[in-house]
């Protein structure tokens, strides 16, 4: 944990009011944007984010400085959003069964097969296709691919093996491009 | 495999962790090679032989290098997807929410403490009466309603003493002392002389007894 993390961390432990509103300031687009992406549709990502902040407070004093503070509040976040999409929806986004079974399995030609697509029109289905995906290779996903993270802080925020990124990592592109080339395949 | 054997390409300089462990001498399929040059093309560790050969299986397979190619296509389209903004005014919220969740918690918090020391009243009370217990004893009111057996038995619990309880109905002074004297369980309250008369003077048989048996308010009207 840096320096400046370390004593905003002391100051929002101290009570200080000002603090925590300056957490939330720092952090506020990047807990938005990856709860938005977790959840998806399946929650309000502003509701989510609240939640996430109002967790971290109440559990900052736990908080053991192991780790950077951002990868704990995104532990939170990660948590929330899929906490926040189980009370809604109660099942999960989408059957592994109801998956398109081959994933990577190659198809002719060195080009791939979603070469063809309009970048726009790519970007649109795999806004959808992340939501069709289950857990926990959405939230691999969407940590490692829009969010940027590295494997290890991936691993890190997860609780999860760096191998165990790597594996999901690679399944969860797999069945976002059976995802997409089975909607391409769709009339 | 060491660590010198594998790429750090793409990290910055800084040597990731291991992650899984793949052996350079691993039979090569088309999606061992997607997972290896996927991982290469992150970055990651992956042993120098087993990228030398996946690519070669790549070269030999240009179907691998289309799915490598979707997978990067994707990637790109999944940095690029817009990023969304807190609202102004965002924080504020936070902090008002955190206000009420904090009242809330207080009154949670009141309540279970509220809760315990209730089960706990109830504990002390139960291992109280448990274990001092209570003789039992009947309400006047209820004491008042007494039957003729009541004379058969000094206490609610207690065994028959059917001499005892005659003695105390007979009206036969000789027998009812010496019955009396035969039992400690003679009941001050009751009216002896309620019986005065109620004989023949002859043998009184339990029948009989029954018969001349006292009352209560509710039988005879009072």
């Amino acid at each position: 944990m840096n320096e400046a993390d370390a004593s905003l961390v002391a100051r929002i432990r101290s009570g200080e009011e000002d603090a925590f509103r300056e957490l939330v300031q720092r952090y506020e687009d990047r807990i938005l944007a990856v709860v938005s992406r977790i959840a998806g549709r399946a929650a309000d990502p502003e509701d989510l984010a609240q939640e996430t902040f109002i967790k971290a407070f109440g559990a900052i004093h736990r908080f053991e400085g192991n780790s950077a503070l951002y990868t704990w509040l995104y532990r939170i976040a990660v948590n929330t959003a899929r906490d926040g999409v189980a009370a809604r929806l109660r099942r999960p986004a989408v059957s592994l069964d109801a998956l398109p079974p081959s994933s990577v399995d190659p198809v002719d030609g060195s080009d791939g097969p979603l070469d063809h697509l309009h970048r726009d029109e790519l970007r649109a289905r795999v806004r959808q296709g992340i939501e069709r995906l289950p857990e926990p290779f959405r939230t691999t996903l969407v940590l490692r691919e829009v969010e940027g993270h590295t494997y290890e802080e991936v691993a890190s925020i997860l609780g999860v093996s760096i191998g165990t990124v790597e594996s999901r990592l690679f399944r969860a592109r797999g069945k976002l491009r059976a995802i997409l080339l089975d909607g391409d395949r769709s009339p | 495999m060491t660590a010198s054997d594998r790429t750090d390409a793409g990290t910055g300089g800084r040597r990731p962790e291991a992650g899984v462990s793949l052996r350079p001498d691993e039979p090569m399929t088309d999606e061992l090679c997607v997972f290896a040059l996927s991982l290469v093309a992150d970055g990651r560790p992956v042993p120098a032989e087993l990228v030398r050969r996946a690519e070669a299986w790549a070269d030999a397979h240009p179907a691998c290098r289309g799915v490598l190619a979707d997978f990067a296509a994707m990637g790109e389209a999944l940095r690029d997807l817009p990023v969304p903004r807190a609202r102004p005014g965002f924080a504020e919220r936070v902090l008002a929410a955190r206000e009420s969740s904090a009242s809330g918690a207080r009154v949670l918090v009141l309540a279970r403490r509220m809760a315990v020391a209730a089960a706990l009243l109830l504990a002390f009370t139960v291992v109280l009466e448990t274990t001092h217990p209570r003789e039992a004893v009947a309400d006047p009111d209820v004491t008042v309603e007494r039957h003729a057996v009541d004379a058969f038995r000094a206490r609610p619990f207690a065994g028959d003493d059917l001499d005892a309880g005659l003695a105390e109905l007979l009206p036969d002074p000789a027998r009812r002392s010496s019955g009396a004297a035969g039992s400690a369980d003679a009941r001050p309250g009751d009216d002896p002389s309620r019986l005065d008369g109620a004989s023949d003077g002859g043998d009184t048989t339990s029948d009989d007894v029954v018969d001349e048996l006292p009352k209560t308010p509710g039988e005879d009207g009072r």
